[in-house]
């Protein structure tokens, strides 16, 4: 079963105000897909699309089969918290603790907070050295210490799919070589992973199919990939 | 003229929609209030209480020196007249029914209001609403709710506070300080505050409290992506709430008392 479909779907550029040309995107659990695009802007957009974070001008959006609803905005409430969104875009909240920012989620769907990290995240947060900044608000963090927060929080989630924007270049290429296991372990639990790269040897190491954005068009460069597609209009 | 007519019809329509969003948002948050989710009860409560913990217990001493001020004030002025009108009667119609819930809003409006405004419209530019959406949290439920109950809270306990520290305060202040004849003045306020009195002022509290909140959370969601426009929605906020807390003051004291 496809994990997520999109047919036929546009969306406004949010920076051009460009509508994208309708195509057709699908991926099934553990396809890896890397993306190039002539406009950073464009590719953040098509990654905030499939994060549900952009209304669609037209098309539909089917997650596990099922079509999205986007008229009120609790219907993707569900899709999105099994999405794990590291771009530009992500932010932690500004009010709460490192700590805080990374048990929101528990406490919310659990009703209790007990301030303590499962083991996962505290394995992460030491692979990042940040287990001293914990009790830290993010506004007292470095650029590099608050995008390592957001990426545990994510990665915390145990994503059904992973959209990452420039990897090499948000937590930095030395902290991407150590991490390859945990990307590896994870694309082992069969999670999709969509992500903008221009880093040959992460996109060589992890891609399964190649995407390129240009001038508002998505296509995808096949090299004998048996992915379940991309194109103008539905496809295979 | 065809121009102005367009013009205040295009005017008259933008304020409708206004308006109408205004009430629409108020639905949606008043209705998560009656149905709410069954997930992030725990963290609803905390953020409520921090609300509460900002909006009135820091806000006590502020309010109990400005109602002693205020209280002490009317006291002195209009116990000079109390040979030809009752002192009692102007302190329940001018404290209890108008001035109490009013200042009250005010002082929430210029201290609270604004700074849910900023804070909202801080999240959104930084796009932490959408952090919040990308791990399943709804906005409505963990930011509306606990500053809506807690600020409309805040404000009933705060006025409740006020009329009282307005009223001891006051005669305390004009009895250490002056050597005015008070008589039997503080008896003659016990004696002409009426049920309505205490009614009026609590639904006037109540409704402060949902306008102040719904205004400042909606320029706040409304704040686009650029910081420059955070100060300009907290103003555009903080005078809407006073007009609109006057408008309500005025209605609701017209419907009780003409």
């Amino acid at each position: 079963m496809k994990l997520v479909e999109l047919t036929e779907y546009s969306f406004d550029s949010k920076k051009t105000g460009q509508p994208f040309q309708p195509f057709y995107f699908s991926m099934t659990p553990g396809d890896v897909v890397s993306i190039s695009a002539d406009s950073a802007d464009d590719a953040l957009n098509f990654l905030m699309s499939l994060a549900t974070l952009i209304r669609p001008l037209q098309g539909d959006y089917r997650y596990k089969g099922s079509m999205l609803d986007f008229s009120n905005y609790r219907n993707l409430l569900d899709i999105k918290k099994n999405i794990g969104f590291i771009t530009s875009h992500s932010a932690l909240i500004s009010n709460l603790t490192v700590r805080e920012n990374l048990l929101l989620m528990n406490a919310y769907f659990t009703n209790s907070f007990s301030g303590q990290l499962d083991l996962r995240t505290q394995e992460l947060c030491k692979l990042f050295s940040l287990q001293e900044k914990l009790e830290l608000r993010p506004a007292a963090l470095t650029a590099h210490e608050y995008r390592f927060a957001v990426t545990i929080r994510e990665l915390a989630k145990i994503p059904e799919m992973l959209l990452m924007e420039y990897p090499e270049k948000y937590i930095g290429i030395a902290t991407l070589e150590t991490l390859n296991t945990v990307f590896s372990d994870m694309l082992g639990e069969n999670v999709c992973f969509v992500f903008l790269s221009e880093y040959r040897h992460f996109i060589e190491t992890f891609s399964k199919r190649k995407l390129v954005i240009s001038k508002g068009t998505l296509q995808e460069i096949n090299e004998g990939s048996e992915g379940p597609g991309v194109g103008g209009s539905e496809g295979g | 003229m065809q121009t102005i007519i367009g013009a205040i019809g295009r005017r008259t329509l933008h304020l409708s929609n206004r308006f109408a969003t205004l009430l629409t948002f108020a639905y949606q948050i008043l209705r998560t209030i009656v149905f709410p989710p069954k997930k992030g009860m725990f963290l609803v409560r905390r953020i409520t209480l921090e609300q509460v913990y900002f909006t009135a217990v820091q806000t006590l001493p502020i309010i109990i020196l400005f109602a002693i001020l205020i209280g002490s004030m009317i006291i002195l002025q209009f116990s000079k007249f109390s040979g030809q009108s009752p002192l009692g009667n102007i302190i329940a119609l001018i404290l209890i029914r108008d001035l109490g819930p009013t200042l009250t809003a005010l002082l929430i409006i210029l201290r609270s209001a604004t700074a849910v405004t900023v804070e909202i419209s801080y999240m959104k530019v930084f796009n932490e609403m959408d952090a919040l959406e990308m791990s399943g949290l709804d906005p409505l439920w963990v930011i509306c709710v606990p500053r809506l109950v807690g600020i409309t809270s805040a404000i009933l306990s705060l006025f409740i506070v006020f009329d009282i520290a307005a009223i001891v305060g006051g005669y305390g202040v004009v009895w250490l300080v002056t050597y005015t004849n008070l008589g039997d003045n503080f008896f003659q306020i016990a004696n002409n505050i009426s049920a309505a009195d205490i009614v009026v002022g609590i639904i006037k509290a109540i409704l402060f409290g949902i306008t102040i909140t719904v205004i400042c959370l909606y320029h706040g969601f409304k704040t686009k992506q650029h910081i420059t426009q955070i100060p300009v929605a907290a103003s555009k906020a903080s005078v809407q709430c006073l007009g609109a807390c006057l408008i309500v003051s005025a209605t609701i004291s017209a419907l009780f008392y003409l």
